[in-house]
């Protein structure tokens, strides 16, 4: 009779312990994904300063710069993914334009918007392989036996990755 | 300039074997006085006290001439590799310094030396030996348990960070964890890089993690395996207060020379050795550092 109670007692803990590890690696997730919100965030902010002093700068060219990027709350990895490639494709833009411009290029306005451009990416590159490096242990962690019993009855699903930077850059084409 | 130190070593051997011989015969009438009394424990005793006195004798020489040595030749090596150099040949950091790094645990005994703080390439750093021992009392004998032995380095990194950042060369025994009961450090993660082999080889803990994704790059990754590679012994490194903190337990005093050994070519080859090395280690972060 002990026997049996210690089994059972022994198959709780480990089903208790399977659902802490997930609902715990799935918190670690939503997390890092607040970080890439908050990168993309900042990216954002300071493109659209930028751009809004590039207007300034080049009025008879500045239709180029209409293109709005729209970031929201809580949107999923994929819609992030894309507003990153937009905010890619402006920021291609704004250098393409910038090029033309010898005087703005060595302005010190610009050349401390390049440095604050260099920051955010280094942030959102940190946030992008925080969040991959936890999707990786998260998918690990469902993926194979027994997580994969759990993770069906919890309803739980593969996470995709965030798409490394520079790969979508080399997928953009910038024209005017 | 050698030759005036080795003039010096002789001197000092002289001196140690002129002191020790006397030890002994001042120990050796003694113990003929009072051998017909059968004493055998009086006699132990005696010895146990000669060995003690010559050994005291032989440190406080042999720290006059490896303070000789240092001030003489490793000065010199130094002041050609480094800019602003200063230095400290008798004392290291402070066991405050030490403790707030949170890379190396301290015990009972604390010593450092042979502080450097110096300029390479324009980027300013601080280093000395340290020391740590913990003493193990367990019933009648007592232990002392050498816990950390070799370098401790720090360089001003570029970036700004919060955060807690602790990557430690995995060891048999010991989870990596720098975080004690009692420790005031905040709570920190464990965390997994991209870099298989990075991960097989260290534990990264940090209170933030995409802090530690953005000071850990890739290439930094790279950097850290290569010291790691250079070094025999287990390496730390920390990033703590705006700075790169390294410390390698390589269980011995970089730049010590011993009262039987010569300051020959062979020894300054080997200290010239150490010197590249922490060139190495700041040329390998060299990137991610202040210039000042």
């Amino acid at each position: 009779m002990i026997w049996i109670l210690a089994a059972v007692l022994a198959v709780v803990v480990f089903v208790i312990s399977m659902y802490n590890q997930i609902v715990h690696l799935e918190v670690k997730l939503e997390e890092s994904k607040s970080g890439i919100d908050v990168a993309l965030a900042k990216r954002y902010a300071v493109l659209t300063n930028m751009q809004e002093s590039v207007k300034g700068y080049v009025k008879h060219e500045s239709e180029v710069l209409e293109q709005v990027v729209q970031l929201r709350k809580g949107m999923s990895i994929h819609e992030m993914n894309q507003a990153n490639g937009e905010l890619n494709e402006l920021h291609n833009r704004l250098i393409a334009l910038v090029e033309s411009y010898p005087d703005l290029k060595a302005s010190d306005l610009f050349l401390d918007f390049q440095a604050a451009i260099v920051d955010c990416e280094e942030h959102l590159q940190a946030a992008r392989r925080f969040y991959n490096s936890n999707a990786a242990l998260f998918n690990e962690k469902i993926l194979t036996f027994p997580g994969s019993l759990f993770a069906q009855a919890m309803k739980k699903s593969k996470q995709d990755y965030f798409a490394s930077e520079t790969s979508e850059r080399e997928q953009i084409e910038v024209s005017f | 300039m050698v030759q005036q130190l080795e003039e010096k070593r002789r001197l000092e051997m002289k001196k140690f074997m002129l002191i020790s011989a006397g030890i002994l015969i001042v120990s050796f009438i003694v113990m003929l006085v009072f051998s017909n009394r059968g004493l055998f424990g009086a006699f132990l005793f005696l010895v146990m006290m000669d060995i003690v006195a010559i050994a005291l004798v032989y440190q406080s020489i042999k720290k006059k001439y490896g303070l000789a040595y240092k001030e003489i030749c490793l000065k010199e090596m130094l002041s050609k590799e480094f800019d602003d150099l200063r230095v400290d040949f008798e004392h290291g950091f402070s066991e405050d310094q030490i403790r707030e790094g949170h890379l190396v645990t301290l015990y009972d005994r604390f010593y450092s030396d042979d502080y450097i703080s110096a300029k390479l390439h324009g980027i300013p750093f601080e280093c000395s030996d340290i020391h740590v021992q913990d003493v193990v009392r367990s019933g009648k004998t007592t232990t002392v348990v050498t816990r950390f032995q070799g370098f401790y380095l720090k360089v001003p990194l570029k970036k700004t960070f919060k955060s807690w950042i602790v990557v430690r060369e995995k060891e048999f025994l010991d989870n990596g964890n720098p975080r004690g009961w009692f420790s005031d450090m905040p709570e920190l993660e464990k965390l997994k890089m991209e870099d298989e082999q990075f991960n097989q080889k260290f534990s990264v803990y940090a209170s933030d993690g995409v802090d530690a994704f953005y000071l850990l790059t890739p290439r930094f990754l790279e950097e850290i395996k290569r010291v790691e590679a250079c070094y025999e012994g287990r390496c730390l490194f920390g990033f703590l207060h705006g700075s790169l903190h390294v410390a390698v337990d390589s269980r011995e005093d970089h730049f010590d020379i011993s009262l039987f050994e010569k300051a020959d070519e062979i020894k300054l080859n080997e200290h010239h050795q150490q010197i590249q090395m922490i060139k190495g280690i700041i040329e390998c972060v060299r990137k991610e550092c202040e210039e000042a």
